[in-house]
């Protein structure tokens, strides 16, 4: 035994001083190494999956927004849509009304035409028969020389006129 | 054509392995398995791998030191990779022991680790087992022989050796100080017998250093035994010619004192003249290059030490989680299971030396080997050892950390629940009594 020890040249004060090295390097490397990466290792591993989740949350507020957005921008249309359609009618409606008030007041002023021209024409006759009547009776007078009172005269004139073919209408 | 490229490769590689044993070609190797001694400092030897373990946990704690200073979320250069070594370990451990466990242990595997594989790593550098301290082996010799109480050999009351010792070294140029062995330095080895006197001893060696260091005819049948007249014929050798050792020797002396040293030096019984030294001035010398830098675990002393820190670890945690019922693991009064408790303590203590052993023995192993090969075939060869050894170092590392772990992890289990589960098949009610006892004293 002790050649065996003499021969791999085992020695106490070798092996403590290996031993003291050993939880000297433990005790500086838990201090330099293990604490801080460990400490570091597990808050990037929670900073990581909070950033994950903070991502997703916005993924889902994005999403939100867009389809909001989306919503939104048919709605315009829509209501856009509606507005001009609207005006078309609006616009249609205007034009009919403006051409029936054109042909009203053609119709109108037709009308007046026609019965200003009736007008007319029935007081040109009038004043023809009454021109007609004097003309006669004075020619009448100076034919028979006497002169006819003049209730008689106008019977005798309107017996005249009524078998005569001259008429108004 | 393919031929002759095969041809070329073969031959390339042949003048490569003859280049590297021309310009490469290592010592022959003097395996010593103790660690050299560099220097004494009180009762501590400061020997070569304590010094290179000194070295490497410097480093060791240099770089993290770097590495850790200053940790930024986003990790660059030495945090990361300080980073990525230190989770995968601890990946590892809490696979394997749980993260509760895990994180307990974690600080001491991960140490073992980390030492063991800096150590052997770091171990393969070129100026390992190379670079050194001189020793002048003739010097150490000599002063073996003289003493009344060699170190190395051990004098019988009779005037004989009791018990002999073989004294290697190097052909070599070196004069102290620190120095680089040199390429293709033979190695010589000087014995000395059990039974033979000093002076037989003093006698031989005349003839061996005559043959080494002068030229001297000898047959190795010669140098076992030699006559008065080639001891004489060696001696003359020693004639201080240039490039020759210079025998010194003291006033002659009368043939029935001999084997006694006269004044300060060696009677030789063959010259019948006291032999007061050898004098190597402008001649090669016999010496060795202790390297300053050994493999840290090709110490016995450490491994062994690493083991014992390992045994220790696993008895804390397993008191720690079992309190006094831990023992119970071991001693009990339960027919086969007091025996199998006596197997288990006795396998606690066994791991130490198998620790011991398993690492020691690979890395001296590896290191031997990587001396031997580039003594042999410098080049091409070493590098594929080389890559062994540094997968063997990694190997041994998470051997030994990972031995650690489990039995760690076995310690600090709760074995109340099993013998609960025996005691159900068992017959003996006593053997139940027992095992409430001990689930209560464990609880």
């Amino acid at each position: 035994m002790d050649k065996a020890v003499e021969a791999l040249g085992l020695n106490l004060p070798q092996l403590i001083a290996q031993v003291a090295n050993f939880f000297l390097l433990l005790v500086i490397l838990r201090l330099v190494a293990y604490k801080p990466i460990l400490k570091m290792l597990d808050d990037r591993k929670q900073k990581i999956a909070e950033g994950l989740n903070a991502a997703e949350i916005a993924r889902a507020e994005a999403a939100q927004a867009q389809a909001n957005i989306a919503s939104q921008l048919q709605e315009g249309q829509r209501q856009a849509q509606e507005v001009v359609a609207g005006a078309q009618q609006i616009a249609a409606r205007i034009q009919a009304e403006a051409r029936e008030q054109a042909n009203r007041d053609r119709e109108d002023s037709l009308e007046r035409a026609r019965a200003e021209i009736q007008l007319e024409r029935d007081r040109a006759v009038a004043d023809l028969r009454r021109e007609f009547a004097d003309i006669t009776v004075s020619a009448a007078e100076k034919v028979i020389g006497q002169s006819l009172d003049r209730t008689a005269h106008q019977r005798i004139i309107d017996e005249a006129l009524a078998n005569s073919s001259f008429s108004g209408n | 054509m393919k031929l002759v490229i095969g041809l070329a490769a073969f031959v390339g590689v042949l003048v490569w392995l003859g280049i590297g044993l021309f310009i490469a070609q290592g010592p022959q190797p003097e395996i010593i398995v103790p660690a050299e001694v560099i220097t004494k400092v009180g009762p501590l030897n400061l020997t070569n791998t304590l010094i290179t373990s000194w070295v490497v946990m410097a480093l060791m704690i240099l770089f993290f030191w770097t590495a850790t200073r200053s940790m930024k979320l986003l990790p660059t250069g030495a945090q990361n990779f300080a980073e990525a070594v230190i989770s995968f370990l601890v990946g590892q451990v809490e696979e394997i022991a749980g993260e509760k466990n895990g994180r307990r242990f974690f600080a001491v595997v991960a140490t073992i680790f980390l030492f063991v594989i800096c150590n052997n790593w770091f171990g393969l550098m070129p100026f390992f087992n190379a670079f050194g301290k001189h020793e002048d082996v003739h010097h150490h010799v000599f002063h073996e022989l003289t003493s009344e109480h060699p170190k190395d050999l051990t004098l019988g009351e009779d005037g004989r050796y009791i018990e002999g010792n073989g004294f290697g070294g190097w052909i070599m140029d070196g004069d102290g100080g620190l120095i680089i062995a040199k390429p293709r330095t033979k190695a010589i080895d000087f014995e000395v017998h059990e039974g033979e006197t000093p002076g037989e001893a003093a006698d031989r060696y005349i003839v061996f250093v005559a043959k080494h260091f002068a030229g001297f005819e000898a047959t190795d049948e010669e140098l076992e035994h030699p006559t008065a007249e080639m001891v004489a014929a060696a001696a003359a050798t020693l004639d201080g010619t240039d490039g020759h050792p210079h025998l010194l020797l003291g006033e002659a002396h009368a043939a029935d004192d001999h084997g006694a040293a006269a004044a300060h030096g060696l009677a030789s019984p063959a010259l019948h003249q006291t032999i007061t030294g050898i004098d190597f001035e402008g001649a090669k010398k016999f010496g060795l290059v202790i390297p300053l830098f050994r493999g840290a675990f090709s110490d016995v002393n450490n491994t062994l030490a690493l083991g014992i820190v390992a045994f220790l670890c696993i008895e804390f945690w397993g008191f720690q989680a079992l309190g006094f019922g831990y023992l119970k693991k071991f001693f009990n009064l339960n027919g086969v299971n007091a025996f199998v408790g006596i197997l288990e303590l006795l396998s606690e203590f066994i791991r130490i030396i198998s620790f011991t052993f398993r690492l020691f023995g690979n890395i001296f192993a590896g290191e031997v080997l990587i001396l031997m090969l580039t003594f042999l075939m410098p080049f091409l060869f070493v590098d594929i050892i080389y890559g062994l050894e540094l997968f063997v170092g990694f190997i041994q590392a998470a051997v030994f950390a990972l031995l650690t772990l489990v039995f760690a992890v076995g310690a600090v289990e709760h074995h109340g629940e099993d013998e609960h589960h025996e005691g159900h098949h068992g017959e003996d009610a006593g053997a139940d009594a027992h095992h409430a006892h001990g689930a209560a004293a464990a609880h």
